[in-house]
């Protein structure tokens, strides 16, 4: 059962379209990695699953509910990290007294033990901060409050390589059965290993979803100088000391998957992929 | 209606609200006594007496609060101009009503009762100065039984000025909401244009298409001049009911109603 489904999406910002007759379903207990290139829509996707925006056209449901009526059962239910923020000066304390009781199952131990992963002090105030360590502070807070709907706009922004790598674990911990994360990113490496399926936006559309697993057992990634396998691959670019090229995957075992490589390839040869996942 | 209203978020809503605002409401009232403070300070100067009568003193209370309390009004869903802030506010788990009822406690409620007690704080300090160097008698208005006094602007009751006011901090809580950018001064062009059509158009037009005369009061009310003695014509007890109502309560509901609609249809810009 989908917890998120979007039915024939259409959004523009005055004369710039978009979203055209989008659809998507999201189901619970998996991490969803949305990717694509500045401005096609990764943030204005998650703003209007959040309620932050009204559909011109079509529908959004999350949970049984209309995200933009914003009606306090759905926002207690959804919190979202996004790509700017603002946090008040106010001690983590204050946060947690005056912010935390909004959400019914916000955990205050949970709270602190993020904080204390992510190596916060507890003895600064907010506004004393770098923008990395208010972004974990926010972080910490949306999984701490135990939403089911977690919202992440560009969440490894502004983080060092160990918060990437923590805030990586944090997000694997945090989901279960009933929680859906969906995180928006450009910079594609940082969802490798964390996510379950990739949307990829372009131009007005979803250019592709799907599940790491099919794109695994489906595509081969690797680095080969072999001319024939570079004539055969669906796509190839020169790195040192040979090519990563994407073929398709003959035994069936699921590859490694190298999400980069997977993306570019999408863009040069979307027919070629399209084809190869189908099969 | 338990999505529309609870008292349990009310009641978290109304701490965090003030938990937020205090400190600038506060630094607000400060500022606005000072302002009080150095005005009077001039008035003072002048030496004359009647600057600090009770008629006076309600002008300055008035003015005061009428633009005070009107740029307060314009700061009070400030956030919702700033993306970042605005996202914070929207995605707060409590309905739009409650978010509504809260900004416009303080805004309105918190904030006339604030700004009455700044006032009896710094204006009976000049009235006894004035007292002291004047041998004047002039007491300290109550602003709790206005219609005491003399209205100093119409010929009306004093008290009927809060009316006006209400109406007025309204318009600029929905121009806050519904201009975003620059609110307060587009809310001011907005109000001359208001005044223009309403009240500066309506009295020649109206009285181009009527007897020689003049309007006696408010536009319910003509006193037609002729030789044979002036009569006054009036609208019907009811009109002029309706009419009072409508400018005296049914404008600033109708805003306050606007401006909930506004946050409800909100969106991020």
């Amino acid at each position: 059962m989908s917890m998120i489904t979007i039915d024939k999406l259409h959004f523009s910002y005055r004369r710039t379209k978009v979203f055209d007759n989008v659809s998507l379903s999201l189901k619970p207990g998996n991490i969803y990695g949305i990717l694509g290139k500045n401005g096609t829509g990764k943030s204005t996707l998650l703003y209007s699953i959040a309620g932050l925006l009204c559909p011109q056209q079509g529908d959004i449901d999350v949970g049984g509910r209309t995200p933009h009526k914003r009606e306090p059962c759905f926002l207690e239910d959804i919190f979202m990290v996004p790509e700017e923020f603002h946090l008040p000066d106010i001690s983590f304390s204050e946060l947690v007294k005056y912010y935390g009781k909004f959400y019914p199952k916000f955990n205050e131990e949970q709270f602190f033990k993020y904080l204390e992963n992510f190596t916060i002090p507890y003895d600064q105030t907010l506004l004393k901060m770098s923008y990395g360590q208010k972004k974990k502070v926010l972080i910490s807070f949306g999984l701490s409050s135990e939403v089911s709907v977690l919202l992440l706009d560009e969440p490894s922004n502004g983080l060092d390589i160990i918060a990437k790598t923590q805030l990586r674990k944090a997000l694997v911990m945090a989901v279960n059965e009933n929680k859906c994360i969906l995180i928006s990113s450009h910079q594609v490496q940082d969802l490798t290993n964390l996510i379950d399926d990739v949307i990829i936006l372009d131009d007005t559309k979803i250019m592709i979803h799907e599940s790491l697993r099919t794109i695994g057992e489906k595509l081969s990634f690797k680095i080969s100088s072999d001319a024939y396998e570079l004539q055969s691959a669906l796509f190839y670019e020169p790195i040192l000391g040979g090519n990563s090229i994407v073929t398709v995957n003959e035994n069936k075992n699921e590859s490694n998957i190298n999400l980069e490589l997977f993306y570019k390839a999408l863009m040069n040869n979307p027919q070629g992929i399209h084809y190869a996942l189908k099969e | 209606m338990q999505q529309h209203l609870s008292i349990k978020r009310l009641l978290m809503i109304f701490n965090l609200f003030w938990f937020e605002t205090r400190k600038p409401l506060i630094l607000l009232l400060l500022a606005v006594g000072s302002f009080l403070a150095v005005w009077m300070s001039v008035y003072l100067a002048f030496r004359n007496p009647v600057l600090f009568s009770e008629r006076f003193q309600i002008a300055y209370y008035f003015i005061g609060l009428f633009l005070s309390g009107c740029l307060s009004a314009n700061f009070l869903f400030a956030d919702l101009r700033d993306k970042r802030k605005s996202i914070n506010y929207l995605l707060l788990p409590a309905s739009t009503l409650e978010k509504f009822f809260a900004a416009t406690f303080f805004g309105v409620v918190v904030y006339l009762i604030g700004y009455t007690l700044i006032f009896y704080m710094t204006e009976p300090i000049f009235v006894k100065l004035s007292n002291a160097m004047s041998g004047r008698h002039w007491k300290i208005i109550n602003v709790f039984q206005m219609d005491e006094y003399k209205d100093p602007f119409f010929e009306a009751k004093p008290s009927r000025l809060y009316f006006h006011y209400f109406s007025l901090q309204a318009l600029f809580i929905a121009g806050s909401l519904y201009f975003g950018k620059y609110s307060f001064f587009k809310t001011m062009i907005v109000l001359l244009f208001l005044w223009i059509v309403l009240v500066f158009l309506p009295f020649p037009v109206i009285a181009g298409a009527l007897p020689l005369g003049r309007f006696n009061g408010a536009l319910t009310a003509f006193e037609v001049i002729d030789f044979n003695g002036n009569r006054l014509i009036e609208m019907p007890a009811w009109f002029s009911l309706s009419f009072k109502i409508f400018y005296t309560y049914l404008v600033t509901i109708g805003l306050w109603t606007a401006s909930y609609f506004l946050l409800r249809e909100k969106q991020i810009a």
